[in-house]
Formats: C-alpha cells, structure tokens, sequence
C-alpha cells in the first residue's frame, strides 16, 4: 500500500507517494540526502540521526509515513553548522574514517536545545551521546571536541552580549 | 525486515481497536521493535492521531499516554520529584537519546519483553495499565498475561510509593544484565527483579525491612534474590545474575532506608 507524504525537507517543501512500510532512512536517501548513513538498521548506532521537527530521532526507525506534515533536518540542511563542529571533531582527531560523523553532528547539534545554556557537564556529553556509535575513536577525541565546541559557543555568546551592552 | 500491507491511522479509539480486532493486525508504538526481525503486518494501526502523548500530574496519581516517548518520561520533572529520579534512571540507559525520542511507554509495556526496564520499575510501584476495552488492570495481572487484541490507551501510577531503580549493564547503554526496583508504601516493602532474563518478577519483602541493620539487609537480599529463577545468556549465567540481583536489592534498600520515613 502506498500513501502521499508531505513535508518540509530542509526548508522546502516534498511531496512523494511512498509504500506505507519505508523507513525515513530509504526515503530520505532515495530523495538525495546520502549524509544519512545506513549503520546498524537495528535501532543501535545512531548513524542515521535526523531531526523531525527539531527532535533528533532514528531514521532506521521511523516510518516515512509518519512525517507527513513535519519538518525534517539532515545535516545538508545544517551545512554551515556542521563545517564547524567537523573542525572541532578533526582538531581532536574525533573523525577517523568519518562514517559516524554525520549522526554524530546531528545529535551534537540537537544539544544546543537540550542545554540552552550551552554548558553541559562532561557526564551529561557522554550520557547524551551514548546512542552515537564510532568504531574508530575511541569517544574520548569526541567528548574534547564537543566540551571545545560548546566552550567556544559559550565565549561567542558572551562577547555578542557584551556588545549588545 | 517489516512488511506493512494496509497502513490505517484512525481517529478513533473505538475505530483502532475495531481495526486490531482483524486477523494478522498490530498498533504500532515507536517500531523500536517491530522494526527488528521479518515479519508482515497485514493490518498497522498507527495511533500518531488520538492525542495519547501526555503526562498528566493529579493530586494523588500520575496519568500518562500510551505514546508518551522514553525521553519525556526521562525527562518529565513531576516524576523526577515524586519518584526521586527512578524513571530517568530506569529508561535512561535504554540505547540513546535518539531512540528514546522513537520508542514509547505503550509499545515497551504492552510487549511485556523479559529484559524490560519499564516493567520492572512499573511492577514495584502502585501502577494500572488502561486497555480500551478491558478497562482497567492492574500491572501485576497485566504482566503475567500473554498478548490480547486490545489497545494500550494509557497507565496510572499513584503516587503513594517510594522507590529506588537499579541495574547492571556490561555497557553503558546495553540490556541490563539484570534490573531491581525496590519499594516501600503504606502496605509493606516490595522488589522486582527484571531482565533475568525472563519478565520481571515482584517479590514482597519482610515487614521488618524498614530500618532494618546491615546484617540483616543481606539475609533479606538473599533471600529475595533466591525467590525468582534466573536464565542464561551472552550477558550472564543463573548464578552471576542472581549474584547481581542480591547486590542491587541491598543497594536498594540500604537507599530507601536511609532517606527514612513512610510514603
Ligand atoms: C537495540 C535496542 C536496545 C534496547 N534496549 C533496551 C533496554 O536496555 N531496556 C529496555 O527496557 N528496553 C530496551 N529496548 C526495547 C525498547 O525500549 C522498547 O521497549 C521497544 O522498542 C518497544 O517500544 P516501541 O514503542 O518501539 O514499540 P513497538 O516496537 O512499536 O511495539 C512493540 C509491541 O507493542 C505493540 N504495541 C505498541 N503500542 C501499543 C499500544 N498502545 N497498544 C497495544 N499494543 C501496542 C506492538 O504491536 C508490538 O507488538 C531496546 C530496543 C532496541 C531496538
Ligand atoms: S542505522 Fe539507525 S541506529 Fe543504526
Ligand atoms: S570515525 Fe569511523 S566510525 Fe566513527
């Protein structure tokens, strides 16, 4: 059986006729989003993050059925952001093959609403991040790199406020 | 791999449970699970349209929706309070934050799965699934029972017991080797032990629990962790799971005794 869906992808709006049993994964990279990696396909590793409205979820997961009417994020809608936090992940060594790295930069990304006020603790990074599977790393390049990343988000938005005074 | 050959998102409960009542049906929860394996669904009943994403905070009760996600459970500050943090720590581990934003309470309930989290923490505390239906059952006959063809709408839980929740994982978010809620309300102490691997088991405890000596937290312990039977596996044999269960019911009520007090 088949069924319309539509939705905002990265801002603009789609519209496709889809078997009402595919996963968001096979729809989004059939729709040309291949950041969204294919990993485990059993719910464990976290390599096919997306957002639907604004809620970091797995693609492996969810039925493309069901976000008809929502908003999806991959990270080639989060280009700019992504560009900087894969700096702070390669300045730590945090992207070896780089496979995990685009999930891995969503659910990051997502953290930025979860901690509001851009400080979380190292405990919570790693509770946070525990769905994000590497076989390379080792997650401690990546616990640097995200403790830098929110260090660094957390100076600009002192300085923006300074400004502002 | 799933298969889904009709795909119904009603905008009824009376609607959906006509639906589930069709040979070869499921409702579909997070598909957490679902997802896992081969198999057909001839007849999928998404309830993403009744509103069952709630929690609700009563005077003396908790109401919560049957797609109410692993993550607001984890999340919700009501039930932090009143259960001094059992629900984060008992779904909190569960894959990752991801997943938690997939998987729901009714899917992880309704299932009854032998490693469940949920199960053991929902058996030690004074909780009622609600099925559309059936109406009303308590979780101790719910979790027992084998699947009917009823929707899980949504659980109570009063609020009238205080609890602590701990589990043993080889990884930080892998099935527990072994999970125990220990409990204590106006009507005595209680514990559970889950993931043993089989479903979630309560065991009642001594009266003279409450502010019992360090001895005789062991002799408790051990006595409760020898009432269940345990299972083998990748994780752990019978003997190292009830060796874990005996630790963690101690550790349990050494916690609730020595924050003090009746609930
Ligand atoms: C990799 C992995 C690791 C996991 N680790 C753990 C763990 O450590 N601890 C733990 O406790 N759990 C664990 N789980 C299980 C998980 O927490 C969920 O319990 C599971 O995914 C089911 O929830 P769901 O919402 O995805 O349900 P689904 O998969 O959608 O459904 C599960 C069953 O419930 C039925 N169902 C769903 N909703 C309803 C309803 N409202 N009424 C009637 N029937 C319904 C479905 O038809 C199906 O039979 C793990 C799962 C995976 C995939
Ligand atoms: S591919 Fe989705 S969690 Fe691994
Ligand atoms: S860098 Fe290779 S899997 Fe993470």
């Amino acid at each position: 059986m088949n069924k319309t869906v539509t939705f905002i992808l990265n801002g603009k709006k789609v519209s496709r006729e889809i078997p009402c049993d595919l996963f968001l994964l096979e729809a989004l990279r059939e729709m040309g989003c291949k950041s969204v990696k294919r990993g485990c396909e059993t719910s464990a590793c976290g390599l096919c993050t997306v957002w639907v409205d604004e809620t970091p979820v797995l693609s492996c997961t969810t039925l493309a059925v069901r976000v008809d009417g929502k908003r999806v994020t991959t990270l080639e809608g989060l280009q700019d952001e992504a560009r900087v936090i894969g700096g702070y992940l390669a300045d730590e060594g945090g992207e070896q093959c780089g496979f995990c790295s685009p999930g891995l930069i969503m659910n990051i990304l997502s953290m930025e609403k979860a901690f509001p006020h851009l400080n979380p603790t190292e405990a919570e990074i790693r509770h946070y991040l525990e769905g994000n599977l590497c076989r390379c790393s080792g997650y401690e390049s990546h616990i640097r790199a995200v403790t830098n990343y929110f260090a660094a988000k957390r100076a600009e938005c002192a300085a923006g406020k300074e400004e502002t005074k | 791999m799933l298969h889904i050959n009709h795909y119904y998102q009603p905008d009824s409960l009376e609607e959906a449970w006509q639906l589930r009542q069709k040979r070869g049906s499921a409702v579909l929860g997070g598909t957490g699970w679902l997802r896992l394996g081969e198999h057909t669904i001839q007849h999928a009943i998404d309830l993403s349209g009744l509103n069952l994403d709630y929690i609700q905070e009563k005077d003396d009760h908790f109401l919560i929706g049957a797609m109410t996600t692993l993550r607001e459970l984890e999340l919700c500050q009501p039930l932090d309070q009143v259960f001094d943090g059992a629900f984060a720590e008992a779904v909190g581990h569960i894959v990752g934050v991801q997943f938690r934003n997939c998987a729901t309470l009714g899917g992880s309930v309704y299932g009854r799965f032998g490693f469940s989290d949920l199960l053991t923490l929902l058996l030690a505390l004074d909780a009622e699934v609600h099925l559309y239906k059936e109406g009303w059952v308590s979780i101790e006959r719910f979790a027992v029972r084998s699947q009917e063809a009823d929707i899980l709408t949504e659980i109570r839980i009063r609020k009238n017991r205080e609890i602590a929740y701990l589990s043993e994982r080889l990884n930080a978010n892998d099935f527990p080797v072994c999970a125990v809620a220990v409990s204590k309300g106006k009507d005595g102490w209680r514990c559970t032990i889950g993931a043993r691997p089989c479903r979630a088991k309560l065991v009642r405890l001594p009266e003279d629990t409450e502010g019992c000596d360090e001895f005789a937290i062991r002799k408790i312990a051990k006595k409760a962790a020898a009432a269940v039977s345990y299972g083998g596996g990748m994780r752990g044999g019978p003997a190292y799971r009830q060796a874990v269960a005996e630790v963690l019911i101690r550790r349990g009520i050494q916690a609730l005794n020595a924050k003090g007090g009746q609930a």
